[in-house]
């Protein structure tokens, strides 16, 4: 069995080759990032038993975020018994980048040069067979877009000659020599070669002796002494060198400054002015149809068979004629939760619809383009746009997004503030609510719910910023790739694969949680027998009995009575069941989701328009449901983050809602003098802020740097003597 | 001795001298380079995305060409190796390069 990896840049079309390689329908994208995770598949071959393993895009073997580290490791640690290296012809410098430093492993390798239609297209010409040659491995012309030469590159790894091997490029004699030196350490030349370039970090998983790695940092440190140019940046300018001259032997091109489709397309969408609103309108537009009247049409027609698929199960189930709690457990815990997660199902393929046809055409990175300045003061960067996006749906596929950053840092607050931006499932309880107490200002009332998680989420990403991730600076450096005409194969097969990963989850991690809430749901004490409840005796139930403990608590948040807090808490099954749990608990008969406004009179009874305002501000802002719970804990990966930010969480709530229901709960002359004063004080404490932080300013370059001294980014002081300096060698010679 | 106030009013005289002196070329920082305009890196000093902006393509000697910056003023998107690269202020201002009179 032959392990066979497939490396390449991101976007350099590795998945669509890999569909091609194994027949396998993978969704691809025109964003960077799309592969999180490996995917391994069979090798479409008659002659060879092959795996084939897709691995994230990567620039370099130098890594900063946590895919690529997957995708070097893999390489470093030599997983692997054939490299298919994809190499973009249409950037061909940056791609084989890579390729000299894979050439470096020694590890068998044939290149896949792609996107040769789009070079023959821009009437260029690339001598693959000198390049072939220039090289020391196979270089196999392909367009894996439009499947050709995808047969000559699996008879190329059919017939690889295994016993053959190639040599690496050599650099210098000055670089070799080094190289030599570490060499002698190290045991290993491909290793010398990333110690070379990454120092220390390079060896950081190596068993290494403690004499020799003595010996090695010495010699790091002399061998330093011996360049005139920068330690790390020696070898990639060896290799940039090495590949400019097979470039100009191989590569016939094209002015790259002439103007291209994608320029002209650019100069609009991300025009100075325009850009902005045509994004805002674009964005406008991916919501109105997940949110809006279509949205909502085809949610309720989904809905509406839903209901009768469940009805007939339920039916069913009755009909069967098995023990109460067996049948309890079928139509409650298992259909009913399923049900609340899958009618929500609609609205999400809509938006993760629009959101692949951003992808693959390009023009999520413009967006990221676009929004980093704004997102860059939080924290975050351009591309945490995309996962705060999608959370505005479900914040399940939206913490999976989180991959895609750059950073550890970047991706703990991503995840961490994702669950505080309202969520689809959380308006079913704004509806009902606003709907009952606040009448024709309702739509305010709902509107301002979303502002104040957006608000929520901001906050706290500068507070994370400020506090424990004093380094977070949200790295931005991202390609541009160029537009293309998105596929609806394409976009359909994106859209299901993210809809299919959205019901698996919903499916297999939940189903246990969603029994273990029907068990504290459907049993209870009731006149001291322990038993199964009616639905309609919730009260006595587990969960009502925990309700009823926690309500003394709850009370300073406009709790007052039982029926809210087991609403509440089950909500943590999934937001829209709150609204439900509240239906039965007021003994409403009837589909009080699929028509809310039977609960009108029931909540105008129990809640002041304070309380309610206050109950909506917990759900929107308390622990998201137990799929968002899960995925979470899955990307922060360790209890200590995942413990610290569902606390985190919920003192937020209580404190905001605390507040909100005591401020609306005093007459609104009292009000209006604390709102004044506050404002007044906040004033006056930006004021101070401001004079401090001008005071003392030195660099005056930087945008609105809040340093005032200990510039850590360059010092214009050390660059004007360093280019003095020079200047004065230059002068001298 | 000069204050280190004195020493950045310097150079930005220095600097606006040179600019009236359009024949010379110019050494600057990749965030002063206008869009339209190309130029030679000369030298990348630390920043935390030095590694990746070398392996990027960015390195003594590559010529750069600044495409265009983004609607709010930043980041900026440059054409570095025949592909669009974006990268922030932050990071273009460690990044000294030598304007091409055009």
């Amino acid at each position: 069995m032959l392990n066979i990896a497939l490396i390449g840049n991101p976007n350099s079309g590795k998945t669509t080759l890999y569909n091609e390689l194994t027949g396998s329908n993978q969704s691809v994208g025109n964003w960077p990032g799309v592969t999180v995770e490996k995917k391994t598949g069979k090798l479409r071959s008659k002659n060879i038993d092959a795996n084939i393993i897709d691995l994230p895009g990567i620039y370099s073997l130098s890594t900063i975020s946590l895919e690529e580290e997957i995708a070097a490791h893999y390489v470093t640690d030599r997983k692997m018994d054939l490299i298919i290296n994809i190499v973009d012809a249409s950037s061909l410098e940056r791609n084989l980048f890579l390729s000299l430093q894979l050439i470096e492993s020694k590890i068998p390798m044939v290149i896949a040069l792609n996107a040769m239609d789009i070079v023959e297209k821009k009437k260029e010409k690339i001598d693959y067979n000198e390049l072939s040659k220039l090289l020391g491995v196979k270089v196999v012309p392909i367009s894996a877009r439009n499947k050709i030469g995808i047969d000559d590159l699996i008879n190329a790894v059919e017939t690889y000659d295994f016993d053959k091997t190639y040599e690496p490029i050599r650099y210098s004699d000055e670089i070799e020599k080094t190289i030599d030196v570490f060499n002698k350490y190290l045991k290993d030349r491909f290793l010398s070669y990333r110690f070379f370039e990454d120092g220390i970090k390079a060896i950081d998983s190596i068993k290494i002796d403690k004499m020799d790695l003595a010996n090695l940092l010495q010699a790091y440190y002399d061998e330093r002494k011996k360049f005139k140019l920068d330690f790390d940046m020696i070898l990639p300018e060896a290799r940039y060198n090495k590949i400019l001259k097979f470039v100009q032997e191989t590569h016939v091109k094209t002015n790259p400054l002439e103007e291209t489709e994608t320029d002209r397309i650019d100069k609009i969408l991300t025009h100075k002015i325009f850009g902005l609103p045509i994004f805002g309108l674009i964005m406008f537009i991916v919501f109105f149809l997940a949110f809006g009247p279509v949205g909502i049409f085809i949610t309720d027609q989904f809905g509406w068979v839903l209901n009768q698929f469940f009805t007939w199960i339920i039916n069913g189930v009755a009909a069967l004629g098995m023990a109460p709690y067996i049948s309890s457990l079928i139509t409650n815990g298992v259909f009913g939760g399923l049900a609340a997660v899958v009618g929500f199902l609609p609205q999400l393929a809509i938006l993760f619809f629009a959101l692949a046809v951003l992808e693959d055409s390009g023009y999520m990175a413009r967006a990221a383009f676009i929004m980093d300045r704004a997102l860059r003061r939080f924290g975050l960067s351009g591309k945490s746009f995309i996962p705060m996006l999608i959370g505005f749906g479900c914040s399940v596929p939206a913490m999976a997004n989180t991959r895609t950053l750059d950073r550890d840092e970047d991706r703990k607050i991503t995840t961490m503030i994702i669950p505080f931006i309202s969520c689809g499932a959380k308006a079913p309880i704004y509806g009902v609510f606003a709907g009952a107490l606040f009448g024709g200002g309702s739509f305010l009332v709902v509107f301002s719910m979303y502002i104040l998680g957006l608000i929520v989420a901001i906050l706290s990403a500068i507070l994370f910023k400020k506090t424990i991730f004093k380094s977070a600076k949200g790295n931005y450096i991202m390609e541009l790739p160029e537009y293309r005409m998105p596929t609806l194969r394409n976009i359909l097969l994106h859209t299901w694969e993210r809809c299919k990963d959205f019901l698996v989850k919903a499916g297999t991690i939940l189903l246990a949680a969603f029994i273990l809430i029907w068990f504290f749901s459907y049993f209870g004490f009731v006149d001291g027998t322990f038993r199964l409840l009616d639905e309609s005796e919730i009260g006595f139930s587990l969960l009502g009995s925990i309700g009823k403990f926690v309500l003394p608590i709850l009370r300073p948040i406009g709790f007052t009575d039982w029926q809210a807090t087991v609403a509440m808490l089950t909500g943590i099954v999934a937001k829209e069941s709150v609204v439900g749990t509240l239906g039965i608990l007021y003994g409403i008969n009837g589909d009080v989701i699929q028509n809310g406004t039977m609960l009108y009179g029931a909540i105008q009874a129990n809640f002041t328009s304070a309380q309610a305002y206050a109950f909506m501000v917990f759900a929107l802002l308390s622990t998201p449901c137990i799929a968002a719970v899960s995925a979470m804990k899955r990307e922060l990966n360790s209890w200590k983050w995942f413990i610290f930010i569902i606390a985190y969480e919920m003192l937020v709530a209580y404190f905001v809602a605390f507040v909100i229901f005591q401020i609306a709960s005093i007459p609104i002359g009292t009000v209006l003098t604390y709102l004044i004063s506050g404002i007044v004080i906040i004033f006056v404490a930006m004021m101070i802020r401001k004079y401090i932080k001008n005071k003392g300013r030195v660099c005056g370059d930087c945008d609105k740097c809040s340093k005032t001294s200990n510039c850590s980014l360059p010092k214009y002081i050390e660059f004007k003597e360093e280019i003095e300096n020079q200047e004065g060698d230059e002068a001298n010679e | 001795m000069l204050t280190q106030a004195n020493i950045v009013a310097l150079y930005f005289l220095e600097r606006l001298l040179t600019l009236a002196n359009k024949r010379e070329i110019l050494t600057m920082t990749l965030k002063e380079i206008l869009p339209g305009q190309s130029c030679v890196v000369k030298q990348v000093y630390a920043n935390n995305l030095r590694k990746r902006i070398i392996d990027m393509g960015i390195i003594s000697g590559s010529k750069v060409t600044v495409k265009k910056t983004a609607p709010l003023g930043d980041p900026i998107e440059i054409i570095v190796k025949g592909y669009s690269l974006t990268l922030r202020k932050a990071e273009a201002r460690t990044i000294i390069v030598d304007r091409i009179e055009e």
